[in-house]
């Protein structure tokens, strides 16, 4: 007995496809041409025809039960629907979440300067009377202030550098007995419009000396920086700016100008102190931006995040009801 | 109401009219998951996740032809309880034995409505589950096409649509499933109806 499945496979569909009409006709003709031929192909196609019927003589079983949808099985339709959702929306509010406290923490100035408003004032506050102790008088202050001045220059940094001395004049305006404070001061207003060409410059410092001097001569030195931070960026800024204009040049020999007035003894000490300097410096050139948004209880960012931590945590529980829900 | 005015109703949320289209194809759409599965409780299963399955995914039913369009979501049913057994064989096991006697009684069913003396009976009972056996020991892929093509007739291109795989397949897989259904049927050769055997023995 010839076994079906030892035929050639294309001979096994064609009789296949023969047994169902589904040859082409000239596919047809070339297979009837063969089957009377051959009688083994012949008795393959009546296999497959019996096997065939057989298979379709196969009973219609009654189905052991309805198949009907109830309303329950339908309304699960529309909870599976809405557990994606929930689950996107936990997923979106999370991912929101840590994308405000990552711009929170990696990018404090760029990102949130609402959020750091109320610290500078703090961090300046405490570093001011710290400076102070360090030095026995306010003519001190002025000293280490110019070498920090002259230290800055030295880097190259001629923005930061207009902006320490406006803070230096405004120290030194401030403490009337302190001798060599006027100079500088009067050298800064002379030379920098002679080299810049800038008119503006000369007042600025001048309206920022004004306030301190109503200020007690003994707390002059601390109390200059905060009265600068509070003078804002009214004041400071354009100065700053216009120094820019002018560039280092007009700093630079205004620094040098400043460390020979004071006696030698003063350049170590400042020298010593100048990287607390440099920690004031953007302090206070951040100041005048920091100032414009009032520090009132916690900055929107902190709100935004617990907001969104609030939100991603209540999707999320909904989502797990969903789930148990629909099973 | 016609099917495709019940369809369109269906379409619009209608669950009484998607009910009307149940009745009317669910002995089908059952019978196609019992030959495939070989089980009754497991068919039943199938074709409940089917019809679930044609009413939230009614929405892309765009006309034509609904008898294939749900065909092939009920073979892709049986095709996902086929997937669940071989995860969990031994559970696959188990099921074998509910669906005997299952098969069984719909057999009787079938054979006390035939005019049949009760000598025959036995006889038939046997012959259909020689058959539904051999369509078992044929792989997934061939049991489905041939279930669809020779047992439920549907023609090449529905069973194409409904596997989800060209004209060309469907030929090939049916003329080994055949090949395959009529080596493991000659094993039964006393079962078998005489024009059956008659060629056996002729070929032999």
């Amino acid at each position: 007995m010839t076994r079906l499945s030892r035929l050639p496979p294309r001979d096994l569909e064609a009789l296949s496809a023969h047994a169902d009409g589904r040859l082409s006709p000239v596919e047809r003709q070339r297979m009837d041409a063969r089957l009377r031929e051959d009688p083994a192909l012949r008795r393959a196609l009546d296999e497959i025809r019996a096997t065939s019927a057989l298979l379709r003589a196969l009973p219609s079983v009654r189905p052991p039960r309805n198949f009907l949808l109830t309303p329950e099985m339908a309304g699960v339709r529309r909870r599976w629907l809405g557990y994606p959702a929930l689950q996107l929306a936990t997923a979106m509010a999370t991912l929101a979440f840590f994308v405000t406290v990552g711009l929170d923490v990696f990018a404090p100035v760029a990102g949130s300067v609402a959020f750091r408003a109320v610290a500078p004032s703090e961090e300046m506050a405490m570093q001011a009377p710290a400076l102070q102790s360090a030095l026995p008088t306010e003519a001190g202050a002025a000293a280490l202030e110019a070498g920090a001045v002259s230290a800055v220059a030295e880097t190259a940094m001629p923005a930061v550098t207009a902006t320490e001395m406006s803070v230096a004049d405004a120290v030194q305006e401030s403490a009337p007995n302190a001798p060599p404070s006027l100079e500088p001061g009067e050298y800064a207003s002379r030379e920098v419009p002679g080299v810049g060409g800038g008119g503006e410059l000369p007042p600025a410092p001048l309206e920022a000396a004004t306030p301190p001097p109503s200020a007690p001569p003994a707390e002059s030195g601390a109390a200059a920086l905060p009265g600068c931070e509070a003078c804002g960026g009214d004041q400071l800024l354009p100065a700053a700016t216009a120094a820019q204009k002018v560039a280092g040049e007009a700093a630079t020999p205004g620094a040098e100008a400043l460390t020979p007035e004071q006696p030698a003894a003063a350049m170590p000490e400042g020298e010593g102190v100048t990287p607390e300097a440099y920690a004031l410096e953007p302090q206070t050139q951040m100041e005048p931006a920091a100032e414009v948004p009032p520090p009132a209880g916690l900055p929107i960012v902190r709100w935004l995040e617990i907001g969104l931590a609030g939100a991603a945590l209540l999707l999320g529980g909904l989502s797990l009801w969903a789930r148990r829900k629909t099973g | 109401m016609d099917e495709a005015e019940l369809l369109r109703l269906a379409q619009r949320g209608d669950l009484d009219a998607f009910n009307g289209v149940v009745l009317a194809h669910q002995t089908r759409a059952f019978n196609v998951a019992l030959r495939v599965l070989g089980d009754g409780e497991a068919a039943a299963d199938a074709t409940q996740e089917a019809f679930l399955s044609a009413y939230r995914n009614l929405h892309s039913y765009r006309g034509g032809s609904f008898r294939a369009w749900l065909l092939r979501i009920v073979t892709n049913a049986c095709y996902d309880e086929l997937r669940r057994r071989k995860r969990r064989p031994a559970t696959s096991l188990e099921d074998l034995g509910p669906e005997t006697e299952d098969g069984e009684s719909e057999v009787e069913a079938w054979l006390a409505s035939t005019a049949d003396g009760p000598e025959r009976l036995s006889e038939r009972t046997e012959l259909v589950h020689a058959i539904q056996d051999c369509l078992d020991r044929l792989p997934d892929e061939f049991r489905i096409v041939a279930v669809l093509a020779d047992v439920q007739g549907y023609d090449y291109d529905e069973v194409s649509s409904a596997i989800g795989k060209p004209l060309g397949t469907v030929k090939s897989r049916l003329a080994r499933a055949r090949a395959r259904l009529r080596d493991c049927l000659q094993r039964h050769g006393e079962l078998l109806p005489a024009a059956f055997r008659l060629h056996g023995e002729a070929s032999s």
